[in-house]
């Protein structure tokens, strides 16, 4: 016999790790302490039946910390003085007296927890912590119920494992509906608990504007921007275009809107489809490959330099799908504001106005003065480093004549502004270069890592993308690099698990809703039962077997153990001694008198004393009987 | 909700209910009415199942599936006579005890309700101080020998105490008393009592307390008489009859 308090004390336990978990690392320092402290005392005194802690006393105590918590809630700082006061008073539940309605405290006290850490972040463990609380939870409920109409219950261990092979029912289909009602459920276009969520947005790496020499030295960040979702492309084409700076103030490249009436076309390429999940952002742009022509799935706005805005900051997962053209020209319709695109800071040295004048000596053509740039880059045997950089009060000069080490935002801007002197309309393009592919999941991550500027020059009528880190002495080596960063099995199996995670669930929005019900409908409507290819059978096929298994296996199940035996041992017997088809009216003794076989007379015995007396074969019988039969499958006689 | 709502209909379907009665139920003293629970699913058991019939209930924590359980309910019929038990209810709160489901079952039985025994005055065996609706019954022909008589012409021969009967110049019969007690036959209506039920009552007291006696009993009611006899059997169809009186086919 055992008591009901034993298991519902295990699951509540359960149930507070799995709560509390998630969100650990986001608590104060007492809730961090109290929390694993409860846990231990609340295990030790269950086990003894006493408590430090009485009723009145955890009650005030409950509402001490609830008013302290309180006066600390304000408008912008919500969710984490609410999950410190959830967790406070899951951990003073722990140590108390426990009545049916305080383990119900406890799981809901947990459940909250869980749901507190959803609005603190929410990553890939959020799933299998959900999995296993609502398991805990609800088996915890149904033993909860024993518990409340008998506090000192007790169950046979059958009685037990039949009931908890119930209650194991309650969240497997809880699950099953849960994810039937994510993909119906009516969802917004915006989360309605955004603000409660402000700390999630973060900064990439990738930058709206590019400063020179604003720092000392550059640290790769490699937080996740976002995933790519296309076919493999060589590395050397994986250019992410994110926004075009195309204005100088003093050292700094801002964004201005291209001047008014500017139209650029794209003409000729390959169309490449992709599907990008990004990131939350504090920026506004959305990636593609370089050049994209469409962005659909999401609202936004495109300027005529192919630059894709969300109309405000999101702070939450998106996703969108983008069509680009790669190896496609870039034209300018009509007259381009050259003006524009040759403004110049209003200081620029000595040493590189003199360079840009013998660069374009010679020459009107744009092509062959972007030639001479290139050699002279070449020439200058600049390194691309992250750090020794140089500093900000002419980092331009500085970085190609004296330090002559920087990263791409140096290239690239000291380009820009070699052409621009000589007269060559040039333009910076923020973005990323290269990502880790995939393989399981057939997909590029970018980290913040990547982030990358180069530059475009309107060279013989069109936009010329070049990239000037390509001529450091180390460059094509760093970029090659960047293309195929090797990645771990575990990481790169934990990406393939969070991708999907962001996939199906993060971004699951009222778009994906719409398109599934367009898309089923279409199905639906497309459907002619003569015109079925076997594709389409999979589906249903696999379903229809895995009922048709369930229907047999429960048909199996069904047959009692012993008749299962029965049924075998004449099967066997009937193949060993080729006896045919034995009616059913020939009885097990008789069968084995006429056999003479000691095995068969011992077998018949066995399942005989069971059957007359109406009792279940011992586990010893049942072995020995498996025994006894594997023998006379044996070939030997 | 949904799931729970499932589990919790399911957990009432699949039972059969049989119902055993006693044989001796008075009213409004508890008896106890044992429901035989059969779990006909073969995988899923039955839980938590609170038995309810005739205001008397019982709580069968698990039912294994396929398993069969015998269930005593306490129960007290407030009035005598035929009460059909025709329904049980079964409600559980499983799984997670947020609402009660609950469903009618029928059951076929039936409770015969002896009236409430009312102890009357004491029994006594000299007929002088014999309660008013007790009938002496005088000699018997079984017991102990109590006195020698003169033959009066109707005693049966074997009475004839013939070693005696050759001293005298007349037959002499024993007289022996009845076996164990006169038989004793029980008239309701002149019986002590304020009302037909109360007589009722001291008449099943009478019949039951000269059952225990060993005491050959007999009821006379209105047109219908029933002769004394001594036996279990015959105890229970008196006090069956005392049931029924005045309710011909099933009363309330």
């Amino acid at each position: 016999m055992v008591t009901l308090r034993r298991p519902l004390e295990l699951l509540t336990y359960a149930s507070c790790i799995l709560g509390v978990a998630p969100l650990y690392l986001y608590l104060q320092p007492l809730a961090q302490v109290a929390a694993p402290a409860a846990l231990v005392l609340g295990i030790a005194c269950d086990r003894r039946d006493r408590y430090p802690l009485g009723r009145h006393a955890a009650t005030l105590l409950s509402l001490l910390l609830f008013a302290w918590y309180a006066t600390r809630i304000d408008r912008t700082v919500l969710v984490e003085p609410v999950v410190n006061i959830l967790v406070l008073l899951l951990a003073i539940r722990l140590v108390t007296a426990k009545t049916g309605r305080n383990y119900l405290q406890i799981f809901l006290l947990a459940i909250f927890a869980l749901a507190g850490s959803s609005l603190l972040s929410l990553n890939l463990l959020f799933l299998p912590a959900l999995v296993l609380l609502v398991l805990c939870v609800t088996i915890g409920l149904v033993l909860l119920c024993f518990f409340g109409s008998d506090s000192t219950i007790t169950l046979r261990w059958n009685e037990l494992r039949s009931v908890l092979g119930t209650a194991v029912l309650l969240p497997a289909g809880s699950l099953l509906l849960m994810l039937f009602f994510f993909a119906i459920l009516p969802r917004t276009e915006h989360p309605l608990w955004n603000f409660l969520n402000p700390a999630a947005a973060a900064s990439s790496g990738f930058s709206q504007t590019v400063s020179p020499g604003a720092f000392a030295s550059n640290a790769a960040n490699p937080e996740l921007v976002f995933r790519v979702e296309s076919e493999e492309l060589p590395p050397e084409e994986l250019y992410w275009r994110g926004t075009v700076l195309n204005r100088l103030q003093e050292n700094t490249w801002v964004r201005e809107e291209p001047p008014t009436g500017e139209q650029e076309r794209l003409r000729g390429g390959r169309p490449i489809e992709q599907t990008i999940y990004l990131e939350p952002q504090s920026d506004r742009f959305l990636f593609a490959l370089d050049l994209p022509r469409e962005v659909t799935g999401i609202r936004s706005r495109v300027s005529s330099d192919r630059v894709s805005k969300l109309p405000a900051a999101t702070r939450k997962r998106v996703s969108y799908q983008a069509i680009s053209l790669l190896g496609a020209r870039l034209e300018p319709v009509g007259k381009v504001d050259t003006d524009f695109y040759l403004q110049l800071p209003a200081q620029t040295s000595e040493r590189l106005r003199a360079t840009a004048a013998s660069l374009a000596a010679g020459s009107r053509d744009a092509a062959e003065k972007v030639s001479r740039t290139e050699a002279f880059f070449r020439a200058q045997q600049l390194n691309y480093a992250t750090d020794d950089l140089p500093g900000p009060a002419a980092p331009i000069d500085e970085f190609l004549f004296t330090k002559k080490r920087g990263y791409c935002e140096f290239f690239a801007s000291s380009f820009a502004i070699l052409l621009r002197l000589e007269g060559v309309p040039a333009r910076l393009v923020g973005g990323f270069f290269g990502g880790t592919r995939s393989e399981f999941g057939g997909y590029y991550t970018l980290t913040g890592a990547a982030a990358h500027v180069w530059v475009e020059a309107l060279v013989d009528g069109r936009w010329q993308r070049l990239d000037p880190s390509r001529l450091a002495q180390n460059g094509a080596a760093i970029l090659a690099a960047a293309g195929s960063r090797p990645q771990s099995w575990s990481r790169s199996l934990r990406d393939v698990a969070e991708y999907y995670w962001t996939r199906v669930v993060i971004t699951y929005d009222l778009g994906s809703q719409l398109n599934l019900a367009r898309d089923t409908g279409r199905k639906l409507r497309a459907l002619r039962p003569g015109q079925l290819a076997a594709p389409d059978f999979l589906l249903p096929g696999a379903i229809l077997l895995f009922l048709a298994g369930g229907i047999w296996l429960g048909r199996r199940w069904r047959i009692p153990l012993e008749r299962r035996l029965a049924q075998r041992f004449l099967r066997l017997a009937a193949r060993r001694y080729h006896l045919g088809e034995i009616p059913a009216t020939v009885g097990l003794e008789s069968l084995a008198r006429r056999l003479k076989d000691p095995r068969c007379t011992e077998f018949v015995a066995i399942l005989s004393r069971a059957l007359y007396r109406d009792r279940r074969l011992s586990p010893v019988e049942r072995q020995r009987l498996q025994v006894l039969l594997k023998a006379l499958r044996r070939r030997e006689v | 909700m949904a799931v729970s709502g499932l589990l919790g209909r399911s957990n009432l379907f699949g039972l059969d209910l049989d119902l055993e009665t006693a044989e001796e139920i008075y009213a409004g003293i508890e008896t106890l009415v044992i429901v035989r629970l059969k779990n006909r699913r073969r995988h899923l058991p039955a839980c938590l199942l609170r038995l309810e019939i005739a205001g008397g209930a019982a709580v069968c924590p698990v039912l294994l599936p396929a398993g069969e359980l015998r269930l005593p309910l306490p129960v007290t019929f407030p009035r005598r006579g035929q009460q059909p038990l025709n329904e049980i209810r079964v409600s559980s709160p499983f799984p997670i005890n947020f609402f009660v489901r609950s469903i009618v079952l029928p059951v076929v039985g039936t409770a015969t309700v002896f009236p409430a025994p009312r102890a009357v005055p004491r029994l006594q065996r000299d007929g002088s101080r014999h309660a008013a609706g007790e009938i002496w019954q005088g000699k018997g022909y079984e017991g102990e020998l109590t006195r020698i008589a003169d033959y009066r012409g109707n005693e049966p021969l074997k009475m004839i105490h013939w070693k005696l009967s050759a001293r005298h110049d007349q037959f002499k019969v024993k007289e022996l008393s009845a076996a164990a007690a006169p038989p004793l036959v029980v008239d309701p209506a002149r019986l002590p009592g304020r009302g037909l039920e109360e007589r009722l009552e001291a008449a099943c007291w009478l019949i039951d307390a000269a059952s225990r006696e060993g005491r050959p009993v007999g009821l006379h009611l209105d047109a219908a008489s029933f002769p004394p006899a001594v036996g279990r059997r015959h105890k229970l169809h008196l006090l069956g009859e005392l049931a029924r009186y005045g309710h011909p086919s099933t009363a309330a």
